[in-house]
């Protein structure tokens, strides 16, 4: 199986080729071209993300310089949460063009909450429409820093607040 | 009152493990858009050398350095909260942070205005070189990887160079799309690596992470006389150990109070004590990091050059008020460079009060869960990220760099030469090109001119050094 450490040198290495193969069409440009830079910044990538890869794959072939890996338990890893709070991330960022910042903020709060382990959920409600209110309160009324009003009945929801 | 704000807020993130200095100046940026430019500069600063000072609280009393500054105070902080005597420990931390502080300060109210007056004569060449020299640190970066280092400042050099060339007008790296073409946004960019990509690291790893608080005093006892006198010299020499660290370019508040802490043990009466809870060992690094404060302002201040991640996201801040940092900004904005300087000598007083004052709330802090912290964080990064152009494709932006940054971190990839690059980088593009175009192509424009090569010599060293020192600490090895 391909290490993580391999995928992500590897994917470097050629995602750098593919930048170095568009950084080359602009070369028609002008006499000051606008590819040489990027070019020599692509080489560079190249170069380091080979020697990278080079190193993981010696160590992968070496059984004595390649230890045991660490069970998600014993390293207290724990990639549900992690993939959760992405996803979780995810939809709240791309709600609150619509719905405003308040209830997006308020049910993200609670469930980040919930999932880092916060056992009482009334509790949590209570932080995360706390939060939020106080949120919107500082930020549009003390810094007036603007914040996402939602489209439709959620733009004049989220008035009640601001 | 900003600095009241911004030295209370410092000492508080500092205090909380995970959030260090880059992150707290780098989350805090975007609510300074409707503050004066002095106004959040002072923010700022302040809440820098505050952080600093913040991390030593839960480096005492936890043994987690509340910033990556702060690592060397655990050796002897530890210990002695273990021993009853942490009241003591955070006083002479306090005392120690303001005397390295308040000395950095003052050297940097001394040699910034005389490094800009030199910097004044500087042409495109030497810019180049400088930005060159800015660069060279990254392989002493405290890395397990030297080519990782590089990788990681090619990459965010490589991002640099996404959107409209400034000199002939062509967009690079687009695909089509209108948002790339005004370049990669540099503050949700820095949101992202360092909070977004923080807290994905720690919320795959909370539910394990208790914070074992030492409650046996929660309050500050400063030293008495006697006390002061016998550390006087440990405070003095790693204050002077630390500014001159925070100078040099990528060094950082990390390695000074290592050192700091280093130099006290060798010219110690008694080096065997050390590691087992004295009070030399608190007062030595934190005199050194603190004192990196005032020494890294420096460089940015006069040069325009950042030499660390935390004054590469500082020049973010100017560039959001329409500053350019360096030698033009001592002859075009000579009061606000005074008010800086006013600022963060103040700040250091405030540190003192509230420091020795506000230790209990502070403790009290350091008991909140992270599953507190992390929604709270999460949602500044969203607010700071679309405050910025009120555009939720920022936010988005900042969401890729959580991922980047969180990718990176797991795989012993650090962030700070990829922030390096990111501004260095079209500083080094445009300034090599203008001196192409001045010289009509003729590379020996650049590197015959004197500062030009002398910059770059040093530069050569400075990329080349621990490289050579490593192969050859191998070599000794085999």
């Amino acid at each position: 199986m391909i290490s993580s450490e391999l995928l992500i040198a590897s994917g470097g290495f050629f995602v750098a080729i593919f930048m170095y193969i568009i950084a080359d069409s602009y070369s028609n440009f002008s006499n000051y071209n606008p590819s040489f830079w990027p070019k020599l910044i692509l080489i560079g990538m190249i170069f380091c993300f080979f020697l990278i890869a080079k190193k993981e794959i010696k160590q992968r072939t070496n059984p004595e310089a390649n230890p045991e890996p660490i069970s998600e338990k014993e390293s207290g890893n724990s990639w549900k949460a992690f993939i959760v709070t992405i996803g979780i991330l995810l939809a709240y960022i791309s709600s609150i063009n619509f719905l405003g910042f308040f209830f997006p903020t308020t049910i993200f709060t609670w469930l980040i909450l919930r999932i880092l382990g916060e056992k009482k959920g009334f509790r949590a409600a209570v932080f995360s429409i706390v939060f939020s209110f106080t949120c919107t309160i500082f930020f549009t009324k003390i810094l007036l820093v603007p914040l996402p009003g939602g489209i439709g009945i959620f733009e004049r929801l989220n008035f009640l607040f601001l | 009152m900003v600095l009241f704000i911004g030295s209370i807020a410092g000492v508080i993130l500092g205090a909380l493990p995970g959030i260090g200095s880059t992150l707290a100046v780098s989350l805090l940026i975007p609510f300074t858009f409707n503050l004066t430019s002095a106004q959040s500069l002072l923010l700022l600063t302040s809440i820098y050398s505050a952080t600093v000072y913040g991390g030593s609280i839960s480096a005492i009393l936890l043994r987690i350095p509340g910033s990556y500054e702060s690592v060397a105070t655990t050796f002897d902080g530890y210990p002695l909260a273990r021993q009853g005597k942490a009241a003591k420990a955070l006083g002479v931390a306090l005392i120690s942070s303001f005397i390295g502080g308040t000395f950095s300060v003052i050297v940097m109210v001394i040699m910034a205005p005389q490094l800009a007056k030199v910097a004044l004569v500087f042409g495109p060449s030497e810019y180049f070189a400088l930005g060159v020299l800015g660069l060279s640190v990254i392989t002493s970066f405290q890395t397990k990887s030297v080519p990782k280092s590089l990788a990681c400042a090619f990459l965010g050099m490589f991002l640099g160079t996404v959107g409209i060339d400034s000199i002939t007008g062509v967009s690079r790296f687009d695909f089509g799309s209108l948002f790339l073409k005004n370049g990669i946004s540099f503050v949700p960019a820095i949101i992202g690596l360092f909070a977004v990509g923080e807290v994905l690291v720690r919320v795959q790893i909370s539910r394990k992470t208790e914070l074992l608080i030492h409650n046996q005093s929660i309050k500050s006892e400063l030293p008495s006389r006697s006390e002061l006198k016998g550390l006087f010299r440990v405070i003095f020499q790693s204050s002077v150990i630390g500014t001159i660290i925070g100078i040099l370019p990528g060094v950082g508040g990390t390695v000074a109070s290592l050192l700091g802490y280093s130099a006290a043990v060798r010219t110690s009466k008694h080096p065997e004590k050390f590691g087992t809870g004295i009070l030399e060992g608190v007062a030595a690094p934190e005199a050194a990091n603190n004192a990196a404060c005032g020494g890294a302002m420096i460089p940015l201040l006069s040069l325009g050059i950042p030499g660390s991640a935390v004054t590469a996201v500082l020049i973010g801040a100017f560039m959001i008020h329409g500053l350019r940092p360096g030698p033009l900004l001592f002859l075009n904005n000579l009061d606000l460079i005074y008010v800086i300087f006013i600022g963060m000598f103040l700040t250091n007083f405030l540190i003192l009060g509230f420091g020795h004052f506000g230790i209990k709330p502070i403790v009290r802090m350091l008991d909140v869960p992270y599953a507190f912290m992390a929604p709270i964080i999460l949602v500044l990064c969203v607010v700071g990220s679309y405050a910025i152009n009120n555009n939720i494709a920022d936010i988005f932006t900042m969401l890729v760099f959580g991922v980047l940054g969180y990718g990176l971190s797991k795989h012993d990839y650090p962030l700070a030469p990829l922030i390096l690059g990111l501004v260095l980088g079209p500083i080094i593009e445009i300034s090599f090109r203008r001196s192409i175009i001045m010289s009509q192509g003729d590379l020996s424009y650049i590197f015959c001119r004197p500062i030009t090569s002398i910059l770059l010599i040093i530069s050569l060293i400075s990329l080349t050094y621990p490289i050579i020192k490593k192969i050859i600490k191998q070599k000794e090895r085999m």
